[in-house]
């Protein structure tokens, strides 16, 4: 009994350092909010994503000061009075691919899947469902998704003389091209 | 790094090439014969206020500018105002320091108002 | 045959925990260890009255419009002050991140004034550690009242005075920041022997933030050069007040025995005293305008 125990343990290990993960250092998430007062949309190119493809799981991590907007002091705003980026430095996603067994990684092409994670944006935690877009191309894997979030859901105060410059809910699009990791 | 020490240094250099025109001077020292000079014995309306008025006060208390609605261009206007000109040529407490814009008058100046306003306020 | 499948359960499960947590330390481990520039020592670029560590950024227009009311101590019948003012006009603007210029006006002397602002080093944790902010100002100051008739010869030169600055900031806290401004104001033409023609200053500046917009700043500058046998007594300026951040707006409200509110007038030119009632109540007004946008964005 204890042989069959350690034997399924091995192999866990196995599997779980066997994995196959990419990663990337370069994702691109941005926001955008359209208003007829103003136009809102910052960039950030400096993105870490993981993705697990044998679990679905997926990682990625935004520093907030990488966000870039075209205007100088809208950044230092957003940095200094919306996401108080000194104390919350960055934002996170945990998820997966719930429709995993759709998603053939072995053959190009592209696949629609719906991810559910947890999004962190300036300490709050808050569950996401998104659909998404999931292609294999050749020497890696390229996820996309676009999907909107309220700012006063993470406590991002807005104040109201200038809350109608915002749109109710952000824009947000992600896009990772993802490369495979050498496994350890 | 390079380029924008290059640049700050010389940006900094033809600036302070500015201060090649950097002078010692005083009035005391570059006007020494009109400073030491104050006529306190003949002192006229015609022949000294107006002068110190035309160069230090109608600028402003004259139509149209009308500063503060105090206007100072006749011989009438001057005797009501003037009170209220001694406190600010002098810049008391209370009072609105005047000339506003020019800094205060040369102390000669105001002694000689003081004398003309002590002798009687005449209209010589 | 029950344990066995508890097992693969269990062990199924401690798979799933182990992969995203080895996922985060993958993460972690790639995300890069970047250089985290101090920003906002200052909501604006004055602390009252003199330059803060803050700078424009390249392409930004600040409009600056600043007024000094009359001393408190005139009296109710003159507001207290309120019914006159002295006004300083100013244009400045970013050319690069690192170079800032301005030019400016204020009616007490007619004076034109113009300066630039270069930051040498800037305060940052992380990949590189520098303490403090460091900035360099130097400007000119030109006086365009006419000359006195009864001088024989005026001289160009006589109406021209320079300052030079040196600011090091350092912003302690989220909410407190502090800095030192060693100065150097020089005048080519005062009114008496006495009077220096160079004066040597240490201005010290604080602020406090209050809320995410709000902050209580002060400074105060301390002249280093004796203040007997003047033309006129001058007075160390001293400045209290309150910046307040609306959006594009900044709104600097304080009080100060200051009339003047550049280097060279308030430095050297402060003729009211704190303890003589002679205090000011003055406000500057900031608003920042983006004319060159620095940075494309993509379509998305």
């Amino acid at each position: 009994m204890k042989r069959l125990f350690l034997l399924a343990f091995f192999l866990n290990i196995v599997f779980a350092v066997n994995g196959q993960k990419y990663m990337t250092k370069n994702g691109f998430i941005g926001f955008y909010s359209h208003t007829p007062m103003e136009d809102i949309k910052a960039d950030n190119n400096q993105v870490v994503g993981v993705l697990d493809i044998s679990t679905g799981e997926m990682v990625f991590q935004a520093l907030i000061k990488s966000f870039h907007f075209d205007r100088a002091l809208m950044e230092e705003h957003f940095n200094e009075n919306y996401m108080e980026s000194e104390k919350f430095p960055k934002s996170l996603f945990k998820g997966k691919i719930t429709n995993l067994a759709s998603v053939d990684f072995s053959k190009t092409g592209t696949y629609d899947v719906t991810v559910e994670g947890d999004l962190t944006i300036h300490d709050v935690t808050n569950k996401i469902s998104t659909k998404g877009t999931i292609e294999v191309v050749n020497g890696g894997i390229n996820a996309n998704s676009k999907f909107n979030i309220v700012p006063e859901d993470y406590k991002i105060t807005i104040p109201g003389v200038v809350r109608d410059k915002f749109d109710k809910s952000m824009a947000v699009t992600v896009t990772m091209k993802y490369t495979p990791i050498a496994n350890k | 790094m390079m380029k924008r020490l290059i640049i700050s240094i010389v940006s900094i250099t033809m600036f302070l090439m500015l201060f090649v025109s950097c002078y010692y001077d005083n009035e005391e020292a570059l006007y020494p014969v009109l400073n030491n000079l104050c006529d306190t014995t003949n002192v006229t309306y015609s022949g000294t206020i107006v002068p110190i008025l035309n160069n230090s006060c109608l600028g402003c208390h004259s139509v149209p500018a009308t500063g503060g609605s105090i206007l100072l261009s006749t011989y009438a206007e001057v005797v009501g105002s003037a009170p209220r000109i001694t406190g600010s040529i002098k810049q008391l407490p209370g009072f609105f320091a005047m000339p506003k814009n020019g800094g205060k008058l040369k102390s000669c100046s105001i002694t000689q108002w003081d004398i003309w306003v002590r002798n009687g306020m005449q209209n010589n | 045959m029950r344990r066995l499948s508890v097992t693969i359960l269990l062990s199924l499960m401690t798979l799933g925990i182990f992969a995203q947590e080895d996922l985060m330390n993958i993460v972690n481990q790639s995300t890069p260890n970047e250089i985290n520039y101090t920003t906002a020592t200052f909501k604006s670029t004055r602390v009252m009255n003199g330059h803060s560590i803050e700078r424009m950024q390249t392409g930004q227009l600040d409009v600056r419009i600043s007024h000094r009311f009359e001393t408190l101590n005139s009296g109710g019948y003159n507001f207290f002050g309120l019914d006159l003012s002295y006004i300083h006009l100013g244009l400045e603007y970013g050319i690069t991140n690192w170079l800032m210029i301005g030019v400016g006006r204020t009616e007490i002397d007619k004076t034109f004034d113009g300066f630039a602002k270069f930051s040498i080093l800037r305060q940052s944790t992380g990949a590189k550690e520098m303490p403090v902010s460091v900035s360099a100002v130097t400007s000119v100051a030109l006086k365009t009242l006419k000359f006195p008739d009864q001088n024989p010869t005026n001289y160009f030169t006589s109406r021209l005075a320079y300052v030079a600055q040196i600011l090091v900031a350092r912003k302690i806290s989220e909410g407190f920041s502090v800095q030192l401004t060693p100065s150097y104001v020089h005048r080519n033409l005062v009114a008496t022997e006495l009077d220096p023609n160079d004066i040597f200053a240490l201005g010290a500046g604080a602020r406090l933030k209050l809320s995410k917009r709000v902050s209580l700043n002060g400074e105060y500058y301390y002249i280093a050069n004796p203040k007997t046998y003047l033309s006129q007594q001058v007075y160390n300026p001293l400045s209290v007040g309150f910046d307040i951040e609306t959006g594009g707006h900044v709104f600097q409200l304080f009080f100060t025995n200051s009339r003047g509110a550049i280097e060279k007038q308030f430095i050297g030119e402060t003729t009211g005293s704190w303890k003589k009632g002679d205090i000011h109540f003055g406000f500057n007004i900031s608003r920042v305008f983006t004319l060159k946008k620095h940075l494309k964005s993509s379509n998305y």
